[in-house]
Order: structure tokens, then C-alpha cells, then sequence
């Protein structure tokens, strides 16, 4: 192991959890699944002095349905969820957008939760919660609050919680079985980061559409007025040529516009279908 | 997998003999460098390596981490200077190579100081504690850059960044050109990749003062000859320098050679730490520093008849060697200097050679090693001479094949090609179905509208390096001096012991390929016992095992020449117990066959004797041997040995040296490909998807199809990934930007597609077994190949390896089958650099702009900007701060900040500059960061423009990173600097709007008059 020596605290509670984080305010950092943290050390992009373990917590494991939402503990693993959404049909997003989250092995140890904390502008589960409309419950020493997805995503890698808070179950809201979902997205290989993606959800009330990776949070965008196809590929050219698209050392912005609106067609066609 | 065997003599009768190795890999047996045990008391080594790509070095302070519990030492260029020397290069040049830099750095990761402490972990905190100061240097980024007259020359001794230029010419080029019907050129840019092994470097060293001798062991592959420059380094003689290869190494591909400078190293270390050293390098050290294949720009023109008949080739190449030329660099040029006309029976032929050095990693060995940049200009010459002469690119490849009967055949530049039938090939290849299948899938998809096309590559694969060809960049009469330098000597040693079984030693480095695996098969054929009964240990150690300067894991060496050298140890080793059993039988040793463990006489059937009974009484009874009159051929008796230990030298005849026209035969075996594949470019991704692929290989005899198979398709995925995937990324100040397997693309299975593998067999007349090299084959046809293909999908000649998605779309885009999606509103971004397509070559600074309404006064927020006690609340994360400069036009703040970006933390010392300072509308906000990550660097210009009592504050930002942070953040790092940068200027303006109830007049005028400026 090369990275630098830090406290390690693995606590049952979460009060206890809560209360070593605000001990060690601005120097402690939450372990769940560690896919992004563990490689950070290890490459000393951080050297934080404690580490805060939830696994061995009671209670952030489950998966539960409650007034409408879907309730994610904070140490449900990703494909934890995958299996668990097999078995049932209510949230067609999520059962969308997993299988594009990273490979199999990310899978089986990066949580839900921890996706949605890192706030990764290409992240699939971040682009869902957003789109749904979901929030996330957060703890610290101070109580329980919640924040909703538009208010929690507000930069590159950056959330609006404060350092001691622990996003302890992310709310994602369920879907009328009416609704229909179209999700696409491009990497340059399998498993990779997203390039650009794009997320339609149809049901009763209109349609919401989100893009990955193409700013620096997932972008969310309610289109109660188009119902239509022809109308919501429309309405993706626009934003394609009005929004502020990013570049980076692989893309340049022309591209990941062009690409919002190939993916859009291909999502529409799936909401369509 | 679907194996065609087009007359097929295959050595062994069960062709699928399994790899021996996977047994043991499999459950866990392997014993990779990590995995060995080491003295007690062994020491770990991490180093301090440049984050900067030019520089010189102004200041080393290693005190903090000196003092550091567990650190035992900390090696400096002082310490290397003292117990070492400059590495031995393959050109006379000034440049010297030391393994850490001297006073100034060259390229970004090169290593500065080794510490050396009780864990990994221990050493990489004192990394952190050891400081470095740098005045920068421009960077060269470019071949073009580097032979540009103002460029800075990384190495002043040698008076400029060209380090070879030499020209070869061989027949009547200039009257071919005049001749010409049509002069048909390319002009192609092979970008900067690798092929990564699973396993990283790692070296273990240990020094002993009482002999002066150092004993190492490291992953290492060879070729051999560098170990006498690595003793040469280290003032010793080679057998001061024990060198062990361990039992497995994870891959290699030719980059583990560029090992060696790091074997030096951990021995210096060593020596300084008085301890045994090990070192291990990560993945993010061996993507940005181990090395990489070179960049080659070349402009490669033909003479044409009418027909597409080529007559002379003339190429003018450019070689990007990185920041030192490396041995056995410029070996990537040379190796394929006898058969530059590939598979073309082409008489004429000059070439020019330049060797330029720039602010980039080292290159090295690389799978493919020159195939794949010579063939991508030359096999993109064929398409376009198709073009130009209204034929199709097999047709124009029939009429330039090198014949049938013409083999053994001299190239012009002196390549005696062994065997081969091109044209068989061509006409198996265009009666497969699989190629009949990929003309008719691209009928219907352009019936459809939609991009596919084909590619054909035909190469000519050396395999077997010359010991001589590095050579011919010399002179004639530099060659002369430095004496002669040929062959390809091979070694393997058959023993066996008084029990009757049987042990065979290779020195062939083996890095997963099977060797144990085929030495075993060779042998049990020769001596009629079971293969699975043979042991066979590939661990070198140069001071127990046969070996040589050719010896290594390179040039795909092993089926001819090693397994050669393990055929010919068997056939002694029979021939000799041969003798013995025929004095048994009464009969010749000629009538002997060995099968089954046992020695029958052929035509009696009871007449047979066990092997290890004849092999025991040379152990147990070798009076009653020598009596039955026993003894090598050559060796006269009493002194005769008659043991049964064989080692062999295999040296290969055909392989002379460089002669004085520069005529060189610089492999022993000259295999052939034939691929040709089909590609559509999906519209909608631009992503170009690989439909067909089929491979005709001729390899000359497989010993082992399904090793065979195994390799090609290796190379192929590889090559996958340096058509499309992969290429090592700088900034336009030389900051390296893929260090992780996310953003250095290397495909996975998913990537690579079905391949159809063809074989053809023209045994090779000069090797043992008539085998001849496979593995690198597809590194060097497949990566033009796809490239040709995608060509002829859009209609466009000017295809740049990867391609890149992003790159495709502009020229979807630029040829019409796009329709571009234009921004609305133009992105100052945009407007500013070139476009953000990747590229190695790319300048592209980051852009960053962004707006904030502050209710405040634009005269409020000039006053926060000058003052430091304010300013620290808005700088992110800032602890302390100090305004250096107190001159009017010139503003210095230093403060000590800890950004943080997601996971991402790091303390920075932080200079910030003010200057073309116009209040209260604008001025320029200058930034540096440092720390152990990297640098950060923004300049900007912000200007304020009141608006109802508010102020509209608007800044523009160029941003460079170094360092870890560009290495392993590069996707992020645009977003991440706005994020930054965005927290500074909103905490600016609550800053101003908090100081805004009082006192905001009179702090005005004051600051005014502080500038010299009348309010």
C-alpha cells in the first residue's frame, strides 16, 4: 500500500459515524464502496487523516419502497440494486442506466450513494436522480435533512453538501406504469466514463430529459409542452446548439453536440417504441 | 476462432498441445517479480520524478525527507555522477543519458532523486518532503518544432535537436522518378503508443562493496546486449553485474526493455543505502515515463507506370525519439531498413533518416518495433496508387509482389527475404468466403447509404534482429572502428540427469507467450518422451546460464530461434545416446527411433531399451560408455565429454554485418501478412466499427498453431487499440495527460473483434525447425489496415491513427455525410485555442470564462483585490497570506491554499500577480500553483463594468496543469478549473458586497492615491 497513514474509524452507528466525521471536520473522508477514494490514496491525490467506514452499519444496506420513491441505503452496492431491480418492473431508469456504470466488478463494490456524493458530471445514477427528480437524505451531527438532486449537483465533482454530512439513502422517485424510457449513451469503450448521454422519461405528466456529461453537472429539462417525438427531437437540437458544451483532450464540443442529438434520437426511439 | 491450414506441416501430431503455464497461472503459482522473497532487511525505493516537461533544475532539497523516520537514504544525480557513468548510445553523439537527470529535466515523469526506505509508503512520503525548483524551459512538442531553427535544443553539447541524419540510396532512384508515369506520395504521422503490459517494471539490487559487484534481479527482457551497457554504466565488468530474469513476467512487448536504466538505478540506490533495494513501478509512473513507441513522420513518394508497376520509393523519415536517444534507439528505424519495399519486388530505393530529440518520454521497443510506422506510410501508398491508376489495391499488389520463384530474395537494401508464395496468398485470400462475404457487405450497406469500407495491409514481418543492423546508421567508417557486429546468436541447453529425465534451460525471457510450453514439445518430439515429463526453466542468470548479447524476449525470436536452439541441443543429445543404444543392439545409430520412452530398433518390434536406462549409464556406468567407443564427433579421446548436458549457440549465417553501400539483412526470417477487413463508420457515433476482419499469415512451420493463433491475436488486439484507442497525450507545454487505464484507452474484449485467421506454410530454409516469427505480424499490418478501410469508407485520404470518434466527425463533417450541429452562441473557448480534438500534437490551453453579478461597486472590488486581509476570505481554502510586492503596477500576494476538488486534496503554495491594473475596469489576474501533485497555472483578464449601482464582473482564463493532476484528471480538469476559479470570484464578490455598507469612498480614494492615479 503506498498511500500516506491515515486514522481508520469503522463505526456501528451512524451517530457515531456522524460524530467522527465532525471530530475530524475538513480531514476525514467517508469510505462506502472506495472505486474513486482507494485509487485517490493510493495515487496520494489525497492524504486525508481518517477514513470513516460505513459497512459495518446496520440499516445502509436495504432496499425498501416507501410513498412512491425507491430508498437506497448508503452501502447498497450498485449491482446490489441491478439485482435487486430484476425483480421488479417500477424503475425502468435505474434498470436503464446501471448496466452502463463502469464493469461489473465497479459494480460490485461502488455504491449507489457514493456515485451520487462523488457528483461526477458523466455519472449514470447522478443523471437519474436528476431526472426523476429524486433527492438525497443526509445526516450529520446536527440532524437529518434532505436535498434535492437540483440542489445537490452544483459544479465538476462538487455537491452542495457540507464536509460532516453523510448522504445516508438516495429517493428515487417511482414511475407511473404508463411511463416509458428511452436511455442512451456513448464511451469511447465499454465501461467508460460518458462521453455524452442522454435520459427520456415519458409518463402522464410529460417529458424529462437529461444529459450526461456535457456540462459540468447532468442537466435535467422538463418538457411538459412536447409530447411528440418530432417536438422533443426538436427540442434536443436546441439545447445541442444553445448550451455551453464542454471539451476535453478527446472531445471537442461540435462533437458531444452532434452526439446529444444522434444519442437523443436513439432515446426517443426507445420512449417510442 | 476458425483456422484455415493451407497444406499445413505442422511440427508435433497434437497441434493443441496446451500451454503448460496456464496450470500454474491459473491456480495461483505464478512468481512475478513482487511475488519473490527478498533478503531481510530489504529496502523500498519510490522517486522524485519531474512534473515539468523542460527545465533546469535550480534547487534539490532533500533534507526534510532525509530526516524522515525510515528513510535510509536519498540517491541524487551526485551520487550517480560519483559511482557511474553516461549510458553507451548507438550514434557518436554529445547527448548523455544518466539514470536520473542531471541540472535539468527533459521530459515530464524523468526521475530526479531515488529515496530509499523501510515501505513503499515511507519512501513516497518523503517524495513528498523533497522540494525542487525548476526554471522553466520552452518545451519542444514536435518533430517539426524540434528542427525548427529557433527551437530551444534540449541537449547544448550536441548543437542541435537532430541527433541522426542519414541517407541511404539503393539503385537507380533518380532515374526511376524521371521514368515515372506517376509520382504518388503520402505523407503520414504515426502517433506516440505502447503496448502495456499487465505487469509493471520491478527490479530487486543489492550491491557488494567487498567485490565491487552488484546483484540484481528484475522483469527485465532483454535483448541482452544492453546488459554490458547497463555494466558499462556502473563501472563493472559483466560478471559484476548478476543478472536474474524471474521465473513469470506479466507481458512484456518490447517495453520492458526500457527497464534497463532503472536496473542502474536501483543498484546505485543500493549501493548508497547499503541495503538490498526493491522497487516496483506503478501504473501511473510506467504510462507517463517507461516509454513509448516513436512518433514517425513520413513523406514517402513512388515511381508509377502507368500500370501501378512501382519502380523506386523514396521516403523521407522523421523519427521522434523523445528526450534522449535511448539504446538501442534508433534501432525502431533500422530494424526494417531491409524491407522497406515490404512484400514489392521494388529495385530502387532511398531513404532519408532524421532522428530528433523533443520534451516527450524516451522511446524504445514497442510490438511491431518499426512495422507498424513503416507500413502505415507504405500500405497507404498502395491505396492511393490503386487510386491513381484505376485499380483495385489487390491488383496493384499482384503486380508488385516479389514472385514465387525469386525467393531466396534480395532486397534492395540487402534483405535476403527466406521463403514465402505472396501471390498464394492473395489468390487464398480472395477465394475465402470470409472475403467473398466482406465485398458483398459492403455492396449492401452502400445500397443502404451507409460508411463502410475496406482494407487491405500486405507486410513483409522480420523476426530474428541482427546483432549488426543498429549499425548502419553509422558510417562506413564508424562502423569500421567499432568492429563487427552480426549474427543472432540463440542458446538453450538440453540436460539429462542419472534418472533418465530431462531438464531444458532457455534464455529466452519469457513474458507469458508459452515458451515453456513449446521447449517442452520440441524436445519430447526429439527424444520420444513425454512432453509433460520435461522440465523447463526460462529463469536467466547470467552468471549460471548460457547466454548472449542476442539473448531476450524481442524481435520474436523464439520459434526460430530459440526453439531452434532447443531442437538442435535434443538432436545432440540424442545422437550421442544414440551411439550407445546402437552398441547395444548390434545395429547403426541411424536405425534408432525414440519413442515412448524407449529406444526401439526400427524393424524389430522386441528390440527396444528403455531412455532412461541408456541415459542412466552415462551417470552411473560411463566406463562401460566410453568403452562401446562413445564420444562427441569432434572431440578426441580420453578428454572426450560424453555427459548428457548440450548447450548450443545457434549464430545464424545469413545475418553479416552492415556493408559499405549499407546494405543490411537485419532479420533472419522474414514472415508475410495478408489482412484485409471491413469497416463501417457509424454515422450517428462517428465511432468506426470493425465488421470483418480476416489475417493470412505465412510464418513458415508452426510448432505450435494454437501458441500461434494465441499471438496473432495479441498483436491484432494491440494494434486494435493503436488504430483506434490509444495514444499517449501532451499539452501544449509538454504536460502528460493519460497516466490511468481511463484515460490511456487500451481496448478490452469487448473492443476487439472476431478475428479469421488464415495460415500458409513456406518453411524458412535458414532456421531449424523452418519456423519463423507470428507475434508481431498484426502490429504492424492491422493498425494501416483499419485505416485503409476507413478511408475508403468517407472518401478521405487524410486519416490520423487512433482515429479518434471526435476526430472522424470533423471529417464526416468537412466530406458532407455529417451535418454539424453549430453552436448558437460562439464559446470564447472555442475562439481562442485550436479545436479541442485530441491529438499528441495538439496546443490546446484549457479556456475558462464566466460572469458574476456583484451588488457592489466595480471601485469596491478593486479595493478587496488589493487588499490581503480581505483577499484571504476569498481565495479557496487559503490559510495564509503575505503581499510581497508593494509597487503600484506590480501586486505579488504569496498565500499557502488547500484546493479541493471532489476527492481530490492538495495544499498549494500560491503566487497571485496583479498587473496591467486600470482602475476601476480592469486588470490581469495571474495565478501559480505548486505542490506535490503538480502546478497550476491561470492567467486571465477580468474586467467590471457598472451597471445600475452593480457591477457586471467578467473574466476570461487560460489554464495550464502539470503534474499528477494533468496526468490522471485530464477529463475533468477544464470543469475543475471553473470550478476553482468560479469560487474565487463569487466569494470575491460577497466579499465586496459585505464591504460595501461602509467606507467603501474613502477606502477608494486611498487606494487611488496609493496607485498615483487623481480620484
Amino acid at each position: 500500500m503506498k498511500s500516506a497513514a491515515f486514522d481508520f474509524y469503522r463505526p456501528s452507528t451512524l451517530t457515531d459515524a456522524c460524530k467522527f466525521l465532525s471530530d475530524h471536520q475538513g480531514d476525514c473522508r467517508v469510505l462506502a464502496g472506495g472505486q474513486t477514494l482507494i485509487p485517490t490514496l493510493a495515487m496520494r491525490m489525497a492524504s486525508p487523516g481518517s477514513l470513516v467506514d460505513l459497512s459495518l452499519i446496520d440499516g445502509l444496506q436495504a432496499i425498501r419502497y416507501a410513498n412512491g420513491e425507491l430508498i437506497v441505503g448508503a452501502m447498497v452496492r450498485q449491482s446490489g440494486l441491478e439485482r435487486a431491480l430484476k425483480h421488479q418492473a417500477h424503475q425502468p431508469v435505474l434498470s436503464a442506466v446501471l448496466p452502463w456504470v463502469a464493469h461489473p466488478p465497479i459494480r460490485n463494490r461502488g455504491t449507489v450513494c457514493g456515485s451520487l456524493a462523488h457528483a461526477d458530471p458523466s455519472a449514470e445514477l447522478a443523471l437519474a436522480l436528476l431526472t426523476l427528480e429524486g433527492r438525497v437524505l443526509v445526516q450529520s451531527t446536527r440532524g437529518q435533512r434532505f436535498v434535492s438532486a437540483k440542489d445537490l449537483f452544483v459544479g465538476t465533482l462538487q455537491t452542495s453538501l457540507e464536509p460532516d454530512e453523510i448522504i445516508v439513502q438516495a429517493h428515487f422517485p417511482m414511475l407511473d406504469s404508463s411511463a416509458a424510457v428511452g436511455f442512451s449513451e456513448f464511451g469511447y469503450r465499454h465501461g467508460d466514463f460518458a462521453v455524452a448521454s442522454v435520459l427520456l422519461v415519458r409518463d402522464p405528466r410529460g417529458v424529462r430529459l437529461g444529459f450526461g456529461g456535457v456540462d459540468d453537472v447532468p442537466l435535467a429539462f422538463d418538457m411538459t409542452d412536447a409530447f411528440h417525438p418530432a417536438a422533443v427531437k426538436e427540442r434536443i437540437l436546441e439545447l445541442a446548439r444553445d448550451l455551453d458544451v464542454r471539451s476535453d483532450p478527446n472531445t471537442s464540443s461540435e462533437f458531444r453536440r452532434h452526439l446529444l442529438c444522434s444519442l437523443g434520437d436513439q432515446a426517443i426511439a426507445q420512449a417510442w417504441a | 476462432m476458425e483456422r484455415h491450414n493451407l497444406g499445413v506441416n505442422t511440427l508435433t501430431d497434437t497441434p493443441q498441445l496446451a500451454r503448460r503455464e496456464d496450470a500454474y497461472l491459473l491456480r495461483g503459482g505464478g512468481a512475478f517479480l513482487d511475488d519473490l522473497p527478498v533478503a531481510a532487511g530489504t529496502l523500498h525505493a519510490a522517486l522524485v520524478r519531474s512534473p515539468v516537461a523542460h527545465g533546469r533544475i535550480v534547487a534539490l532539497r532533500t533534507e526534510r525527507a532525509e530526516a524522515l523516520e525510515g528513510v535510509a537514504a536519498v540517491l541524487t544525480f551526485d551520487d550517480v555522477e560519483r559511482w557511474s557513468d553516461p549510458f553507451i548510445v548507438s550514434v557518436k553523439t554529445a547527448m548523455q543519458q544518466w539514470p536520473l537527470a542531471s541540472d535539468r529535466v527533459r521530459y515530464v515523469g524523468e526521475p530526479i532523486a531515488v529515496v530509499v526506505a523501510r515501505s513503499r509508503a515511507v519512501a513516497e512520503d518523503a517524495v513528498e518532503l523533497i522540494e525542487v525548483e525548476f526554471s522553466p524551459l520552452p518545451a519542444v512538442l514536435t518533430a517539426e518544432g524540434a528542427l525548427a531553427p529557433e527551437a530551444p535544443i534540449l541537449h547544448e553539447p550536441v548543437g542541435s535537436n537532430c541527433i541522426v541524419d542519414r541517407c541511404h540510396a539503393y539503385g537507380p532512384v533518380e532515374q526511376a522518378f524521371a521514368g515515372a508515369d506517376h509520382v504518388v506520395e503520402v505523407v503520414a504521422d504515426y502517433p506516440r503508443n505502447s503496448c502495456t503490459p499487465i505487469e509493471c517494471g520491478g527490479v530487486i539490487a543489492s550491491y557488494k562493496p567487498y567485490d565491487d559487484s552488484y546483484d540484481v534481479t528484475s522483469n527485465f527482457m532483454g535483448p541482452y546486449s544492453l546488459h554490458l551497457v547497463m555494466a558499462a554504466a556502473l563501472r563493472v565488468a559483466g560478471n559484476r553485474l548478476r543478472h536474474r530474469y524471474p521465473q513469470d513476467s506479466g507481458g512484456s512487448f518490447g517495453v520492458k526493455n526500457a527497464m534497463f536504466p532503472y536496473v542502474v538505478l536501483m543498484c546505485l540506490a543500493a549501493r548508497k543505502a547499503g541495503a538490498t533495494v526493491k522497487y516496483v513501478e506503478d501504473r501511473l509512473e510506467h504510462l507517463v515515463a517507461a516509454t513509448s513507441a516513436t512518433a514517425r513522420t513520413t513523406v514517402l513518394k513512388a515511381a508509377v507506370s502507368a500500370e501501378g508497376k512501382i519502380a523506386a520509393l523514396d521516403y523521407d523519415q522523421i523519427e521522434d525519439c523523445g528526450a534522449y536517444l535511448r539504446a538501442p534507439e534508433p534501432a525502431t528505424l533500422y530494424r526494417m531498413q531491409s524491407c522497406m519495399t515490404g512484400a514489392y519486388d521494388i529495385r530502387a530505393l532511398r531513404i532519408r533518416n532524421r532522428v530528433v530529440l523533443l520534451n516527450k518520454t524516451p522511446t524504445g521497443l514497442v510490438r511491431g518495433f518499426g512495422g507498424a510506422q513503416v507500413y502505415y506510410a507504405l500500405e497507404r501508398l498502395m491505396q492511393k496508387i490503386a487510386k491513381a491508376v484505376g485499380k483495385t489495391v489487390p491488383e496493384v499488389m499482384a503486380m508488385n509482389f516479389v514472385g514465387r520463384a525469386a525467393f531466396p530474395y534480395r532486397t534492395a537494401s540487402g534483405g535476403l527475404y527466406d521463403s514465402g508464395d505472396y501471390h498464394g496468398a492473395l489468390q487464398a485470400l480472395e477465394r475465402s468466403a470470409q472475403y467473398q462475404e466482406i465485398l458483398e457487405r459492403q455492396r449492401r450497406a452502400r445500397a443502404e447509404g451507409r460508411l463502410y469500407g475496406i482494407g487491405y495491409a500486405a507486410v513483409v514481418e522480420p523476426s530474428i534482429s541482427n546483432m549488426g543492423y543498429v549499425a548502419t546508421v553509422l558510417s562506413p567508417q564508424q562502423r569500421q572502428k567499432s568492429g563487427p557486429k552480426n549474427g543472432a546468436i540463440a542458446t538453450a541447453t538440453v540436460s539429462v540427469d542419472p534418472s533418465g529425465s530431462v531438464s531444458v534451460l532457455i534464455a529466452s525471457t519469457p513474458a507469458g507467450q508459452g515458451h515453456l510450453t513449446v521447449a517442452a514439445q520440441v524436445t519430447a518430439k526429439v527424444l520420444g518422451v513425454r512432453d509433460h515429463d520435461i522440465v523447463v526453466n526460462a529463469e536467466l542468470d547470467t552468471i549460471k546460464d548460457a547466454w548472449s548479447a542476442a539473448s531476450g524476449n524481442y524481435s520474436s525470436r523464439f520459434a526460430g530461434a530459440v526453439a531452434g536452439a532447443v531442437h538442435v541441443a535434443s538432436l545432440r543429445i540424442r545422437e550421442r545416446m544414440a551411439q550407445y543404444a546402437a552398441t547395444l543392439f548390434g545395429c547403426e545409430s541411424g536405425a534408432l527411433r525414440f519413442e515412448d520412452g524407449f529406444i526401439f530398433r526400427e524393424g524389430h518390434p522386441d528390440a527396444r531399451t528403455a531412455f532412461a536406462r541408456v541415459a542412466g549409464a552415462f551417470h552411473w556406468a560411463p566406463n562401460t560408455v566410453a568403452s562401446a567407443g562413445v564420444s562427441a564427433a569432434d572431440q578426441p579421446a580420453p578428454t572426450a565429454s560424453f555427459g548428457l548436458r548440450e548447450t548450443v549457440f545457434l549464430p545464424f549465417s545469413t545475418l553479416a554485418q552492415t556493408d559499405a553501400q549499407d546494405h543490411i539483412n537485419a532479420s533472419a526470417t522474414y514472415g508475410f501478412v495478408l489482412d484485409v477487413c471491413g469497416v463501417e463508420v457509424d454515422k450517428a457515433t462517428c465511432r468506426p466499427v470493425i465488421d470483418r476482419y480476416v489475417s493470412l499469415h505465412d510464418a513458415g512451420v508452426i510448432v505450435n498453431p494454437l501458441l500461434a493463433d494465441g499471438q496473432v491475436y495479441g498483436a491484432f488486439a494491440q494494434a486494435v487499440g493503436a488504430a483506434l484507442y490509444e495514444e499517449f497525450a501532451y499539452d501544449g507545454a509538454g504536460n502528460f495527460l493519460n497516466g490511468t487505464f481511463a484515460d490511456y484507452r487500451v481496448p478490452t474484449a469487448t473492443e476487439v473483434p472476431a478475428l479469421h485467421i488464415m495460415h500458409q506454410t513456406s518453411p524458412s530454409p535458414f532456421t531449424p525447425l523452418g519456423a519463423k516469427g507470428i507475434a508481431e505480424g498484426n502490429s504492424m499490418s492491422t493498425p494501416v489496415c483499419i485505416a485503409n478501410a476507413i478511408s475508403d469508407a468517407i472518401g478521405v485520404d487524410d486519416i490520423q491513427l487512433p482515429a479518434f470518434p471526435s476526430k472522424l466527425h470533423a471529417l464526416l463533417v468537412s466530406a458532407g455525410h455529417v451535418q454539424a450541429v453549430p453552436a448558437r452562441r460562439q464559446r470564447w473557448s472555442d475562439s481562442v485555442g485550436p479545436r479541442a480534438v485530441a491529438s499528441a500534437s495538439s496546443a490546446r490551453p484549457m479556456s475558462t470564462s464566466g460572469e458574476v453579478l456583484v451588488d457592489a461597486s466595480p471601485e469596491e472590488i478593486f479595493t478587496v483585490l488589493m487588499d490581503e486581509g480581505r483577499l484571504k476570505s476569498v481565495i479557496p481554502g487559503c490559510e495564509r497570506i503575505v503581499k510581497r510586492t508593494p509597487d503600484a503596477q506590480h501586486i505579488v500576494y504569496e498565500c499557502r491554499s488547500v484546493i479541493r476538488i471532489g476527492v481530490v486534496k492538495a495544499g498549494f503554495d500560491v503566487t497571485l500577480q496583479l498587473s496591467d491594473i486600470q482602475p476601476p475596469s480592469q486588470l490581469t489576474l495571474s495565478g501559480t500553483g505548486s505542490s506535490s501533485l503538480g502546478t497550476l497555472n491561470g492567467s486571465g483578464v477580468v474586467a467590471l463594468v457598472s451597471e445600475n449601482g452593480k457591477t457586471r464582473l467578467n473574466y476570461r482564463y487560460e489554464v495550464a496543469v502539470s503534474g499528477k493532476l494533468a496526468a490522471v484528471g485530464s477529463r475533468l480538469l477544464e470543469g475543475s478549473s471553473r470550478l476553482v476559479l468560479g469560487q474565487f470570484f463569487k466569494a470575491l464578490s460577497r466579499e465586496a458586497v459585505a464591504g460595501n455598507a461602509a467606507g467603501a469612498t474613502t477606502r477608494w480614494h486611498r487606494l487611488l492615491r496609493w496607485l498615483g492615479v487623481s480620484p
